[in-house]
């Protein structure tokens, strides 16, 4: 005798079955490509983009820290590309990042801003760690970061020659950071 | 017959799927908001301060990130929130505020995205995604209809072969109890997509002002409460504590009553004082200068000040094991990234304090970080006294112990034996034979130490000195080239090095050489050294 029940047609198993696993592979290919691109360090989930990427620095005068009658003045770096690093004597991750500051600064121009910080105290960090600054600006309310769109120090800026925002680097700058991020951007700034 | 089971799962599925996305949609549909702002932020202007929080809960904390600044207590939310309320009185619109800190920070502190090619997806996936459950029910409804009606070709050609009543019986039950079903589960599955659709419009839009978990408010107050009952009974002491020192004014226990007081509840000024006041009392007691010097520290967030250091170091005159001072000139050396020194210090305090001092495991943790970080020898701290084997070792005869060591002396030898890398277990080896009184054996676990890091010039010199300290260099003349060599590609400039090379040339009989040797060094040397007499003397004797 034969079988009594039809087989079911093909067909309808393939849709029932194909259509989740399609969704199902979409989301796991979003899911893998931000995975590897986390994981090979292309796309790093705790920096924000920068609105100022590829925009002139915003001119907000802050006082020099070893003359409070000066103002800094970034367009007298122009011409060259420059780090501008925003610091803080109250900030552990800045004292980390001191050996590899004093390094960029052998290569180009180190701009250090005081964020939110008391000059003395500052004065007290640099003599403790070292000073590679070519110039120290003091933003004591916060203003200039505000202007820059700083959400936290230490934070780096790449400017290229031509005073245009080439990169931002949130967090301390380590080996890394160094080699894979701030050395090349500093060397296409040229 | 076969597909129903397979489609009623599916229906189940979303009936399920749909309840559990009402039910996450009610979770956060009871909730309140939990506010961040403090009073003295708040405008005075009411219509301004409402306009101001809602501004603020449209906008992202960047160091929180997943709170609005209207929640967060960063610093940074306290400073946007500032800055949107200096923006209102200055007259901007809602608009213009939200546009210049976009203009700032970038989209993403917008918590609300803005549509466009970027957030596509974030919009419209959801509805997506129900439109295409709805499609995918009606595809499988309508590919499941004709089959259970009409039987396909290939049941339609058995059907001709076989038994026509057993084929009769199956194709005709199978749609009939199907059909019974079906209606009240598309039905069911219909209105799951529609409630989970609504539900998401009404709560769950990307648009919608973030709202944090209510249910974390009573945790909260809980914990302030218990918070505030803490602080008050350290505000009474405080100021019990002040009235003591107001009615004895030349008490010291009462200042320094005063000073811990202060310093539970975080009043750096009011300690300092009391601590001053206690240490002109007491004419600069050095036990008070060394907590002036912690407290003056504790003011700089943990930096070791320069003012904080000269007391340590009049502290350290006075009385060099001091342990407070002690930790903290270790910890100075320590910040200063003098690694040599801090290791040192930190040693010192740790082999002077008694095994069971509360401070042992941060020491020795401590002290390896630091040996660690400046590329040192790590001193033997995590290692020494296993507790447990040392209330053993008390509770034995001498013989009994002295046989428990030795065996444990020989365990770790033969180890080493197989495993000639293990600097820290032949430091612990010479420690351990050094303990038994057998100098020879531990110049030969100094010297297996010099050859596990061949690279670390200050271990070979360590291997050196032990052999001549220990007046053993005559033993060990086939090992000391060895070390020599070593030291010399290392640190060819080393004074010591002309001093080892001196006296190992002098104990192999080269006199020319040694008397060479130490003539060189004794022209580095300043003139005003201590050591210049010794090796005068060294010098004429050969």
């Amino acid at each position: 005798m034969k079988p009594a029940r039809p087989t079911p047609p093909k067909s309808r198993i393939r849709l029932s079955f194909l259509l989740p696993l399609i969704g199902f592979l979409i989301l796991a290919g979003f899911a893998s490509v931000a995975l590897i691109s986390t994981l090979s360090g292309t796309r790093n989930t705790g920096q924000l983009p920068s609105v100022l990427i590829g925009k002139p620095v915003p001119a907000t005068p802050v006082p020099l820290l070893d003359d409070v009658g000066q103002s800094l003045d970034l367009a007298g770096f122009a011409g060259q590309p420059v780090l501008v690093n925003f610091f803080a004597s109250w900030c552990a991750p800045c004292r980390a990042e001191a050996p590899a500051l004093a390094l960029l600064a052998e290569r180009v121009p180190v701009i250090g801003i005081a964020y939110k910080d008391k000059p003395a105290d500052t004065s007290a960090f640099l003599d403790q760690y070292g000073n590679p600054f070519a110039a120290i600006g003091v933003d004591r309310e916060g203003q200039l970061g505000f202007a820059w769109g700083v959400y936290g120090v230490p934070e780096s800026y790449v400017i290229a020659a031509d005073g245009t925002v080439l990169l931002r680097h949130a967090g301390p700058i380590d080996r890394r950071v160094l080699e894979t991020k701030l050395l090349p951007a500093l060397e296409s700034a040229k | 017959m076969t597909i129903r089971p397979a489609s009623d799962l599916f229906n189940r599925r979303v009936i399920r799927l749909a309840l559990l996305l009402g039910l996450i949609m009610q979770v956060f549909a009871l909730v309140g908001s939990a506010s961040a702002i403090t009073a003295e932020e708040m405008l005075d202007d009411p219509g301004l301060e409402s306009r101001a929080r809602a501004l603020s809960k449209q906008l992202r904390c960047l160091v929180c990130q997943n709170q609005s600044i209207d929640d967060s207590d960063a610093e940074l939310a306290q400073d946007l929130r500032r800055e949107v309320r200096t923006q209102l009185v200055a007259g901007a619109s809602d608009a213009e505020i939200l546009a210049s800190l976009q203009g700032k920070y970038g989209d993403y502190v917008l918590l609300r995205p803005p549509v466009s090619t970027g957030t596509y997806v974030l919009w419209f996936a959801p509805v997506g995604v129900v439109l295409g459950g709805i499609l995918l029910v009606v595809a499988i409804r309508r590919n499941r209809r004709p089959d259970a009606l009409s039987p396909s070709p290939d049941t339609a050609e058995e059907q001709s072969k076989g038994d026509v009543v057993g084929d009769a019986r199956a194709s005709g039950q199978t749609p009939m109890t199907s059909n019974i079903l079906r209606g009240p589960v598309i039905i069911v599955a219909v209105f799951g997509f529609a409630a989970s659709l609504g539900l998401y419009l009404m709560l769950g839009r990307a648009d919608l002002a973030d709202q944090p978990l209510a249910g974390r408010q009573a945790e909260i107050a809980a914990a302030k409460t218990a918070q505030d009952s803490r602080s008050e009974v350290l505000a009474n002491a405080l100021a019990e504590a002040r009235q003591t020192v107001a009615n004895a004014p030349d008490k010291v226990e009462g200042w320094l009553r005063l000073a811990m007081a202060a310093a539970a509840v975080g009043d750096n000024d009011s300690e300092l004082d009391a601590l001053r006041t206690a240490l002109d009392l007491t004419a600069g007691d050095p036990s008070i200068k060394a907590m002036l010097a912690e407290a003056l520290s504790r003011a700089a967030d943990g930096q070791i000040t320069i003012p904080a250091r000269d007391l340590i170091d009049q502290v350290l005159a006075a009385n060099p094991n001091e342990p407070r001072a002690l930790y903290m000139a270790g910890l100075a050396a320590y910040q200063d990234e003098n690694f040599a020194d801090a290791v040192a210090l930190w040693h010192r305090l740790y082999n002077q304090s008694r095994p069971d001092a509360p401070w042992m495991a941060t020491l020795g943790q401590n002290i390896v970080d630091a040996a660690e970080k400046g590329g040192l020898p790590v001193p033997d701290v995590t290692a020494s006294p296993d507790q447990g084997m040392l209330d053993m070792a008390a509770g034995m005869s001498d013989e009994e112990r002295a046989e428990m060591i030795e065996g444990m002396v020989a365990t770790l030898a033969a180890r080493l034996a197989e495993n000639t890398d293990d600097i820290k277990g032949w430091l612990r080896l010479a420690r351990a034979y050094d303990v038994l009184g057998r100098p020879e054996d531990m110049v030969g676990a100094m010297i297996g130490a010099a050859d596990a890091v061949p690279d670390n010039a200050r271990q070979q010199t360590m291997a050196l000195e032990v052999m001549i300290t220990t007046n053993l260099g005559e033993q060990f003349l086939d090992d000391a080239p060895r070390l020599l060599a070593r030291l010399e590609a290392l640190a060819p400039d080393g004074l010591e090095l002309l001093f080892f090379k001196g006296h190992f040339a002098k104990l192999s009989g080269d006199l020319e050489a040694a008397r060479r040797n130490w003539q060189l060094l004794l022209e580095r040397l300043p003139a005003d050294s201590p050591l210049v007499a010794n090796l005068r003397a060294r010098i004429d004797q050969l």
